[in-house]
C-alpha cells in the first residue's frame, strides 16, 4: 500500500488588506439588502418615534405624574431601548432563520468567509439602524419640546442604545438559530412584545411583580439608557452592573447560537 | 514521585481550595459579627467554632489557589506557548466569568429578597460601597483578579525576555534565592513581608477578615494584589523548580504547626467573627498581627501543598471527578448555599446540624447538577478542558486502508477516510473512504438519499462526522485556509434577492486572496446581459449560472458543483460544459454529483457510484462499464421475446418498436444463435452498457 501524497501547496496568502475588506463588503451589501427591504426599513427607524407620540399625546403620558420620575425622559430612554431591540431581534432573529432554510447560510459556510464577517456587518447594520431611529427620536422629542435633555445627554442616550444594540443582536443570532422560518415571525414577535412589557420600558410594573423586570434584558438597557441622561437610576445597581449583565447575556447567547450554527447549521 | 503523580497531587490542592471555599461561606449565617455589619442571614444558633472554621479557611484558601494559578500557568505556557495560554483562558475563565457573573448575581439577589422576606424584613439594597468603580463581583471575584494577575504576569514575562532579562540571569538569581529559602525553610517569613506591610498599610483594615476580599470593585484592593500577586509569581517560580516541592513534602508537619500557633496567636488577638464582642488593637498590636498573619498565610499553604504531594499524589478516580467537579461547584454554590441557610435559619436545632443540612445538601445539589448537566456536556468541556460521555464508545478504529488502486502518483487534494456520519438512528455514511485527486472530474453518481450530498457536506466540514477523519488540503475541512482553495456551487440555495448579480458575484470575490475581476467572472460564465439585474428577477436557469459563477470567481483549485446543470437549456448546459472543461485543463478539479448520466460521460475522468454511506464503485467511465460486463443486443427478428428468454446466459429482453433489445453476459454466443435461427435477422448492433445501465445495476443490487 502506498502512501498517498497530500496536497497543499501554494495558493496566496489573504492580505490583511483583502481581509478587512471582506468585512467592508459584508457590511456594505448588509446596509444594501437593509435599504432595499422597506418593509423593514420603515418600521425600523419609524415605529420608536411615532409610538412615543401615540402614547404621550394620545394617552396623556406626557402630563402623568409618578412621584419623583419625569414621565417623558422615562418614556424617551424606553423608546431608545425599543429602538435597539428592533434590528437585532427581527433582522437576526427572523432573517437568520430564513437564510439557514433557504440554504443561503450553508453556502456561507462552505465558502471561505471569515466566520464573524457577516455576524459583524449585520451588528454594524443593526447599530446603524438604531442611531437613525433614535437620532429621529432625540431630535423629534426635543423639537416638540417634550424633553429638555442637553445635546451631549442626548448624544450619551443615543450612543447608549446604539451600542445597547448588540445584545439583542446576540438574542436575535439564538433565536435564529433555533427557530425554523415559519415560527420564527411569530415566536419572535411574542417575545418582543412580553420584553417590552416585562421591562416597563413604557409602564411601569405593578409593585408585586417589579421583580420580574431583573430577568429581562431590555430592563438593563433601558437603566443605562436613564443613567446617560442623567435620570435619576429607578431601580437596583449602578451602571458597571448593568454592563456587566448585558455582556453576560450576549456571550451566552453567542456561545450557544455559533455552537449549534457550527454543529447543526 | 514522578512529575505527573505531582501534578495530580497540585490539582487535589487546586480543587481543595475551592471547596473549601463552600464551606467556608456556609458558615457565614451563623456568625454574630457579620449579622452585626448587616449580613441579611442570619441564623438563630450562632456558633464561635464556625467562626474560627471560617478564620482559618480563610488564612490560607485564596493564597494556595493563586499559587497553584501561577505554577499551572506556567505549565501552560510551557506546554502551549502564549498564544495557546491566551487562548485557554479566554475560553476557560473570561468566558465562564462572563456568562456566569449575571446568572450568579441575580440568583443571589433572589435569594436575599426571598430571605429576607422570609425573615420579616423588607428588603434594601445595600448601599453603593465608596470605593472607585464599584462592582458588584460576588465570589466570582477570583476569576477576575485571576485575570488581572495574568495580564500583570504576562508583562513581567514579556519585559523580562525583552529587555530587563534577556539572558535570564535575573530569574536564575531568583530561582537561587527561592531555592535557598524554601530549603532553609524560611520562605513563610519572607514571603510574608509584601503582603504584611500592604495590610498594614491599610487604614480601612478590620484585622479578623484577613486579606480583605476584592470582590466590590474593578479595582482590586492593594493587600489583595500584593498578596494573591505574589502567591501566583511564586507559584510560577516554582514550577521552574519542580523539584522543590520535595521540600514542602519533608517540612509539611512542620509547617502545619508553625500555621496552626500563629493562627492561635491571631485568633486569641483579633478574634474571630463567630465573637459578639471584638477586641480593638492598637498601632503596635496592629503591626505584631500583621506579621504574624502574613507569616500564618504562607505556612498554611506550604503545609497544604506538602500534604497533598505526600498524601495524594497518587492517580485515583475519585480525586479526578472531585478536582473537576470543583470549578463548577465553586462557580454556582453559592446561591444555594444562602438559600439553604436561609431556609434552616429558624429551624430548632444545633448549629452542627444545621451547617451539615447546608454542606451536605448544597454540595448533593451541585454534584448532580455537574454529574448529569456538566460533566457529559459542552459546559464540561469549556470548565476542565474534556468531556466525559456518559457512556465509552471511544473504541479506536482501525486504521484506514486505501480504497483504491489508481493513481497513487496523484496528490490528494481532499479525502473521506473510514467517515461514518449517524442521523439518530439512520447511517447516511457507512465507513466510506473517498479522495480527491489533483486535475481529475470526480463524478459522485448515485441513488436519492445514497449519501452523495453528506459525502459532499463532511468534505466541506458543513456536517462533522460521526466518525472516521476528513482533511481538504491537508488541513481539517473548516479551515479558512483550505475552504480559501475551494469554490463551492450547491442545490438548494436562495441568494439574498435584493442584490444584484454584479453585487453577488463581488461578495463572494472578496472572500478569496487573488479571485477574477467580477467582470472577468460574468465573460467567462458568459452572463453579461444578467449583471445588472435584482437576483429575484432571474429564472431558475440563470439563477444556476450565477451561482456558478459564484463557484468559480475565487479561482479555486478545487470546485465543488451539486446538480450545477439542472433547470439550463440546452445552450447554457451546453455553455456550463465548456466551462468545466477549460477549468480542468487550467488544473482545477471538480467534483459533480449529477443525475445527468451522460453529463458524467461527457465531463468526467472518474466515477464513483455511492449507495446506502458507501463507494460501491469507483473507476473511470470505461473501467465501470466493464465492471458489467453485459451488453445489449439490438436488432429486428421474427423470433419470439419468449423463444429468446429461454436461452442460456441471456438476461432481460424486451420488444421496443418492433426492435428486440436483449442483455447478455455472452454476447457472441448470443449473435450467433440468434443469425442460427433467423435468417432474416436484421439491423443487430451491440453494445456495451452505458452509465446509465452500470449505475441501474450497481444500485439494484445492492439494495
Amino acid at each position: 500500500m502506498s502512501r498517498v501524497q497530500i496536497d497543499n501547496v501554494r495558493q496566496p496568502a489573504m492580505s490583511t488588506q483583502r481581509l478587512i475588506n471582506v468585512y467592508i463588503a459584508e457590511a456594505k451589501y448588509a446596509f444594501l439588502r437593509f435599504i432595499r427591504t422597506p418593509a423593514f426599513v420603515y418600521p425600523t427607524l419609524l415605529f420608536p418615534v411615532c409610538l412615543y407620540f401615540l402614547v404621550g399625546f394620545l394617552f396623556g403620558a406626557f402630563r402623568a405624574k409618578s412621584g419623583e420620575i419625569d414621565i417623558p425622559t422615562y418614556l424617551y430612554c424606553g423608546f431608545a431601548t425599543m429602538a435597539a431591540m428592533t434590528p437585532g431581534m427581527f433582522g437576526f432573529g427572523i432573517g437568520l432563520a430564513t437564510e439557514r432554510e433557504q440554504g443561503l447560510f450553508t453556502l456561507k459556510r462552505a465558502q471561505p468567509m471569515p466566520p464573524m464577517a457577516s455576524l459583524l456587518g449585520n451588528v454594524a447594520m443593526s447599530m446603524l439602524s438604531t442611531f437613525i431611529a433614535v437620532t429621529l427620536l432625540s431630535i423629534a422629542a426635543s423639537g416638540f419640546g417634550i424633553i429638555t435633555l442637553s445635546v451631549p445627554k442626548l448624544l450619551a442616550v443615543t450612543l447608549t442604545a446604539t451600542v445597547g444594540a448588540i445584545p439583542f443582536c446576540a438574542i436575535g443570532l439564538l433565536l435564529g438559530s433555533l427557530l425554523s422560518s415559519r415560527a420564527a415571525p411569530a415566536i419572535v414577535n411574542v417575545l418582543y412584545m412580553l420584553l417590552i412589557y416585562f421591562s416597563g420600558l413604557f409602564i411601569q410594573l405593578p409593585k408585586a411583580i417589579s421583580f420580574v423586570v431583573t430577568f429581562s434584558p431590555a430592563f438593563y438597557l433601558h437603566q443605562l439608557a436613564l443613567e446617560s441622561a442623567g435620570s435619576k437610576n429607578y431601580m437596583i445597581g449602578g451602571a458597571l452592573t448593568h454592563i456587566g449583565i448585558l455582556l453576560g447575556i450576549t456571550v451566552l447567547c453567542l456561545g450557544i447560537a455559533s455552537r449549534r450554527l457550527e454543529r447543526v447549521g | 514521585m514522578h512529575t505527573e503523580q505531582r501534578l495530580h497531587a497540585l490539582d487535589a490542592v487546586r480543587a481543595f481550595a475551592l471547596l473549601l471555599g463552600i464551606v467556608l461561606h456556609a458558615t457565614m449565617s451563623f456568625l454574630p459579627a457579620l449579622a452585626a455589619a448587616g449580613w441579611p442571614i442570619v441564623d438563630n444558633s450562632p456558633s464561635e467554632a464556625l467562626g474560627i472554621t471560617f478564620s482559618v479557611i480563610h488564612i490560607f484558601r485564596m493564597a494556595t489557589f493563586f499559587v497553584m494559578a501561577g505554577f499551572f500557568a506556567r505549565l501552560l505556557i510551557y506546554r502551549r506557548g502564549v498564544d495557546g495560554f491566551i487562548k485557554d483562558r479566554l475560553k476557560r475563565i473570561l468566558a465562564p466569568l462572563i456568562v456566569a457573573w449575571p446568572i450568579v448575581f441575580l440568583l443571589i439577589g433572589l435569594v436575599m429578597v426571598w430571605a429576607m422576606t422570609k425573615a420579616g424584613k423588607s428588603f434594601v439594597a445595600p448601599p453603593t460601597e465608596s470605593v472607585p468603580l464599584p462592582f458588584p463581583w460576588t465570589h466570582l471575584w477570583f476569576l477576575y483578579v485571576l485575570l488581572v494577575l495574568y495580564v500583570v504576569v504576562l508583562s513581567l514575562r514579556w519585559l523580562a525576555n525583552t529587555g530587563i532579562d534577556r539572558d535570564g540571569r535575573i530569574r536564575i538569581a531568583i530561582d537561587k534565592v527561592i531555592s535557598l529559602i524554601t530549603t532553609t525553610p524560611i520562605a513563610p517569613l519572607l514571603l510574608a513581608i509584601p503582603v504584611a506591610v500592604s495590610l498594614y498599610a491599610t487604614p480601612t483594615w478590620i484585622v479578623w477578615s484577613g486579606i480583605p476580599t476584592p470582590d466590590n470593585s474593578l479595582l482590586p484592593n492593594l493587600p489583595a494584589l500584593i498578596g494573591y500577586g505574589t502567591a501566583i509569581l511564586f507559584g510560577w517560580f516554582l514550577h521552574r523548580q519542580m523539584h522543590l516541592l520535595q521540600t514542602f513534602q519533608r517540612f509539611w508537619v512542620l509547617y502545619l504547626v508553625i500555621g496552626v500557633l500563629l493562627a492561635i496567636v491571631c485568633l486569641s488577638m483579633g478574634g474571630t467573627p463567630g465573637m459578639t464582642t471584638l477586641p480593638v488593637l492598637d498601632a503596635n498590636n496592629r503591626v505584631l498581627y500583621a506579621a504574624c498573619y502574613g507569616v500564618a498565610i504562607w505556612s498554611w499553604t506550604f503545609a497544604a501543598i506538602g500534604a497533598a504531594c505526600k498524601f495524594l499524589s497518587g492517580e485515583s478516580a475519585v480525586r479526578r471527578y472531585l478536582a473537576d467537579s470543583s470549578y463548577w461547584l465553586y462557580i454556582l454554590h453559592l446561591p444555594i448555599v444562602f438559600a439553604l441557610q436561609a431556609l434552616v435559619s429558624d429551624w430548632s436545632m444545633h448549629w452542627s446540624a444545621k451547617f451539615l443540612v447546608i454542606v451536605g445538601g448544597s454540595v448533593a445539589m451541585l454534584l448532580i447538577s455537574y454529574h448529569y448537566l456538566v460533566r457529559p456536556t459542552y459546559i464540561g468541556e469549556i470548565l476542565n478542558g474534556r468531556r466525559y460521555p456518559r457512556k465509552s464508545n471511544d473504541a479506536s478504529l482501525p486504521p484506514a486502508k486505501s480504497e483504491s488502486n489508481i493513481g497513487d502518483d496523484m496528490s490528494v487534494l481532499a479525502a473521506l477516510s473510514k467517515v461514518q456520519k449517524n442521523y439518530a438512528s439512520i447511517k447516511a455514511l457507512n465507513d466510506i473512504d473517498l479522495e480527491i485527486r489533483r486535475g481529475e472530474l470526480l463524478a459522485v453518481l448515485g441513488p436519492n438519499g445514497a449519501g452523495k450530498s453528506t459525502a459532499i457536506a463532511v468534505l466541506l466540514g458543513l456536517q462533522q462526522p460521526t466518525a472516521g477523519s476528513v482533511h481538504l488540503f491537508g488541513q481539517a475541512p473548516n479551515a479558512l485556509d483550505a475552504r480559501r482553495q475551494v469554490g463551492v456551487m450547491m442545490q438548494e440555495v436562495t441568494l439574498a434577492p435584493e442584490l444584484t448579480v454584479r453585487e453577488h458575484i463581488d461578495l463572494t470575490a472578496s472572500y478569496y486572496p487573488e479571485p477574477l475581476s467580477v467582470d472577468e467572472t460574468i465573460a467567462t460564465v458568459g452572463i453579461g446581459d444578467l449583471a445588472n439585474r435584482p437576483y429575484r428577477q432571474l429564472s431558475g436557469g440563470q439563477k444556476r449560472q450565477v451561482q456558478f459563477a459564484m463557484a468559480i470567481c475565487g479561482k479555486p483549485q478545487l470546485l465543488f458543483l451539486d446538480e450545477p446543470t439542472v433547470g439550463l437549456d440546452i445552450r447554457a448546459r451546453e455553455a456550463m460544459w465548456e466551462t468545466i472543461r477549460k477549468l480542468l485543463a487550467r488544473g482545477c478539479s471538480i467534483v459533480l454529483t449529477t443525475h445527468y448520466l451522460e453529463e458524467a460521460e461527457a465531463l468526467a475522468n472518474r466515477v464513483v457510484v455511492i449507495n446506502k454511506g458507501n463507494v460501491i464503485a469507483s473507476g473511470s467511465v470505461a473501467e465501470l462499464r466493464s465492471f458489467v460486463s453485459r451488453r445489449q443486443i439490438n436488432c429486428t427478428s421474427s423470433l419470439s421475446v419468449d423463444h429468446i428468454r429461454s436461452w442460456d446466459k441471456v438476461g432481460a429482453v424486451k420488444l421496443i418498436d418492433g426492435r428486440l433489445s436483449i442483455t447478455t453476459a455472452d454476447a457472441e454466443s448470443v449473435v450467433r444463435r440468434l443469425l442460427a435461427e433467423d435468417v432474416s435477422l436484421a439491423e443487430l448492433e451491440v453494445r456495451r452498457a452505458g452509465l446509465s445501465d452500470v449505475f441501474t445495476e450497481l444500485t439494484q443490487e445492492t439494495v
